[in-house]
Parts: structure tokens; C-alpha cells; sequence
């Protein structure tokens, strides 16, 4: 059996949702405050390593670097982890990935919401 | 297994493993995070030989087409030269062209032997090692100067020295050429989207230039910003290139006009941009100009459709202090 990230078309098919994802971000409300200062190109990389890590890819992202990478982020709180989540299972629905892996993808991301939310 | 010359070393890179892993066991000390081809740490340049696909897999058309690759995505399957990135040349340039354009704007021209792409950035140092950044505005293959153009400042250091001070037949040092501000010819059908306010023009001339060099197919569509009218610096040469290229248009647009002026728009540039293109997907863009501006250009063409891969960005930073080299 292949991995989750294999099945879902590896390093081309986070090419791919690298662009919707941020887009659906930027596009949100509840959260597009948080990207207003970022460097879009720099961001955009940092979206890559992230969906390689929810894609079940490989990565070295750890805790610390989730904790360290948010916690200058004032009032960031589960709503804003929750939009997140929303726009990523929003992106996996556009690229026509199925609702079982959509939701194995969600709960990797929801693995590390202590961390973002330093807690 | 492959051979790699890096800097003065020789590694070899075994099957199954990458660059990267045979760089950092030899000693060598290469950033890197991910080793999986997505945080671009272990970014590097090809010198010689032939890359494997995968190595450029996810870089921009501009990165892949200055040799740019992931070295953790390296299996390399022939004899391979790199080296770190970014590498930069340093050469003796000599003024042979000073002109005063509108706007404030002062038109260098300098022989050298630089290698660069047109829309790419230079360092220009004077001999105590003053420095600034400029873009070029030539394109190689069509004249054999550099051209920047540089907005005179009232109290700008090098801006007034390069104004009141250098002189014809004098010489400069020039270090780049750097960026990934330029045209690649990969897709040529490709509808292309550019702006700029100031100087910010003078990148975009070169490669507006550069593509209708190379028989650009898709529409070409240059937006130029200025305060006024008079401070549209380039008008004359943008307008013959419009009526002499059937696929390149030129807009130019002001903020302030009391009267509207014939064949410009009034207003700001990004809006009026956005109402001539309210959707930019398939489209590849170029920004140059403040920060703020460049950014704000970004991020409305991205939502609005186009890929980021596609979207080309040079921003001024002005300097406000002088830095000794």
C-alpha cells in the first residue's frame, strides 16, 4: 500500500494546491490580516512545505518550528485554525480528492493545532 | 553514481541518495530544512552539465532558466559543475553615455562585460564604495551597453554624484547581474501583464524589449505609472514600440491631471489595471516599482487569477543611509 502522499500524486499535486490554497486564504476574511506584511513569495514556499506535511509528504517540520513560526501572531485563536482547515478541505474538494483522504488530511493538520495556537 | 564538482571539492553522489546528502557528508556546510524539494534552502546553480528533472521540479520558469536547482532533488545521472546561489560577477564598467531624461530621471550608459538578462539588477560601486542598486534597462543581444536609469534624488548620495560628478570616460565597478525579474520564452502565446511607477519602468522597457526580440506571440500589455504627465519618462521610445509591434500596448496612467490629457489615463494605476483585466488567469505578470506598490500589484493579480509561478517582482527599496563597502 502506498503512502497517503503517493496516492495523492506527490511533490505535482502539491504544486497544484499551493496555488488555490493560498489564494482561498488570501481571499478570507477571518484570516487574510495575518498575510498582509509576508512576503508573497517567501509565503508560498512556506504553504509548499506545509502542504507536503498535511499531504502526509516528507518534511521536517516540527512542533517548535509550529510554535516559534506562529507566536508573534496576535489573537490567533481556533476560529482562525478552523478557516485554515476550511480552505484546505475547500482546495482538496476542487482538485477532486476524495472525502476519506480529505478527512486523513484534516486530521494531520489537526495534529498540530496546539502547537499554532501555542498552548 | 555521478561525479559533482563543487567550488575546488569533487563529490560523488551515489544511487538512491541526492546532492545534498552527498555535499553535507563530505563536510560541506549547505543550508538546508525540508530535503524534500519544498523549503528551496538547498537552492544552488548549475555551472556545467546536465540536470536531472526532477532537481528544478516546482522552481519559476526564471529560476529554472538562470540553471537554479534543489540539490536534495538531485540525483545527478552525468558529471555535474555548481555551485552556491547566488554567484555574482564583479566588472570594471566605463560611462561612455550620460543623458538627463524627464522626470528627473538620468540615463547612464556603460561599457562592460557583465553577463545578464534583461530586467535583471546591478550593483553600481563607486571607488570609496558607495553602492546602489539599479536595473538594467538594455537588453544584451540588442545593444552592447548597459543602461540603467536612476531617479535623481535632492538628497541622494550616489543620485547627485552620478548627476554633478561622473563624467563620460569615467569608470564604475559593477557586481550582478541578480533577480529573476526577466523574460523566459518558454511559452510564447502567453499574454503578459506588466507595470510600473518611476524607474520602476526601466526593468520593464528591457523586457518588453526582450520578448518582442524573440518574437513574443500573446499580447504584450505595459501599464506606466508617473505623478504627472511630464514625469512619463519614456513615452516617446514605449509609443514607437506600440505602433511598430501589432501585440504590444502601452497605457500610460497619472495620478494627478487637472485637464484629461489625450491617450492617458487618469487615476490609480492599480485599479485601472484591474478594470482592464478583472480576470488574469493563464496571464504571467512583471512589477516593478516601491515595495508597497509591488505588492499591492502581486497580491490583486494573484486573486484575480494567475498562478504564482508566473507572477515576476523587482521592488525599490530606497536606501536612506550610505553604506560602505
Amino acid at each position: 500500500m502506498s503512502s497517503l502522499y503517493e496516492q495523492l500524486g506527490g511533490e505535482a499535486a502539491v504544486d497544484a494546491a499551493v496555488d488555490i490554497f493560498y489564494r482561498k486564504v488570501l481571499a478570507d476574511d477571518r484570516i487574510s490580516h495575518y498575510f498582509d506584511t509576508v512576503d508573497m513569495d517567501e509565503q508560498a514556499v512556506k504553504q509548499k512545505a506545509f502542504l507536503t506535511m498535511v499531504f502526509g509528504g516528507p518534511h521536517n517540520y516540527t512542533g517548535k518550528d509550529m510554535r516559534e513560526g506562529h507566536k508573534h501572531l496576535k489573537g490567533l485563536n481556533d476560529t482562525h485554525f478552523d478557516a485554515v482547515l476550511e480552505n484546505l478541505a475547500a482546495t482538496l474538494t476542487e482538485l477532486g480528492v476524495g472525502t476519506d483522504k480529505i478527512e486523513q488530511i484534516a486530521a494531520i493538520g489537526n495534529s498540530v493545532r496546539d502547537d499554532v495556537l501555542n498552548r | 553514481m555521478a561525479t559533482v564538482q563543487f567550488e575546488d571539492s569533487m563529490v560523488s553522489v551515489a544511487s538512491g541518495s541526492n546532492l545534498l546528502e552527498a555535499l553535507l557528508h563530505a563536510g560541506h556546510d549547505i543550508p538546508n530544512a525540508c530535503r524534500a524539494g519544498a523549503c528551496q534552502s538547498c537552492m544552488m546553480q548549475v555551472l556545467d552539465g546536465e540536470l536531472p528533472a526532477a532537481a528544478q521540479q516546482g522552481l519559476k520558469a526564471t529560476q529554472k532558466a538562470q540553471g537554479y536547482f534543489l540539490a536534495c532533488c538531485c540525483e545527478p545521472q552525468t558529471h555535474l559543475k555548481v555551485q552556491r546561489n547566488p554567484a555574482s560577477q564583479s566588472v570594471c564598467a566605463v560611462v561612455v553615455d550620460k543623458q538627463l531624461l524627464p522626470g528627473r530621471v538620468l540615463r547612464l550608459r556603460l561599457s562592460s562585460e557583465l553577463d545578464y538578462r534583461s530586467g535583471q539588477f546591478v550593483n553600481l560601486v563607486r571607488e570609496d564604495g558607495l553602492s546602489r542598486a539599479y536595473s538594467l534597462a538594455s537588453v544584451p543581444e540588442l545593444e552592447p551597453e548597459l543602461e540603467v536609469q536612476i531617479r535623481i534624488h535632492d538628497d541622494g548620495q550616489f543620485s547627485q554624484w552620478a548627476l554633478n560628478d561622473l563624467a563620460v570616460g569615467d569608470s564604475l565597478k559593477v557586481q550582478g547581474a541578480f533577480g529573476d525579474c526577466f523574460y523566459t520564452s518558454e511559452n510564447m502565446q502567453q499574454p503578459l501583464l506588466l507595470a510600473g511607477t518611476g524607474t520602476g519602468l526601466s526593468p520593464l522597457y528591457g523586457i518588453v524589449r526582450d520578448a518582442l526580440r524573440l518574437g513574443h506571440d500573446g499580447p504584450i500589455h505595459l501599464f506606466a505609472g508617473a505623478r504627472v504627465a511630464d514625469d512619463l519618462y519614456l513615452d516617446k521610445e514605449l509609443k514607437s514600440l506600440a505602433s511598430a509591434y501589432r501585440n504590444f500596448t502601452y497605457t500610460p496612467v497619472v495620478l494627478e491631471a487637472e485637464i484629461q490629457p489625450d491617450g492617458i489615463e487618469v487615476g490609480d494605476i492599480n485599479q485601472i489595471m484591474k478594470a482592464h483585466y478583472p480576470d488574469t488567469k493563464g496571464m504571467r505578470a512583471y512589477f516593478c516599482g516601491s515595495p508597497e506598490r509591488v505588492q499591492k500589484l502581486r497580491k490583486q493579480t494573484f486573486l484575480a487569477g494567475a498562478s504564482m509561478q508566473d507572477i515576476h517582482c523587482d521592488q525599490f527599496t530606497p536606501s536612506s543611509q550610505a553604506v560602505a563597502a
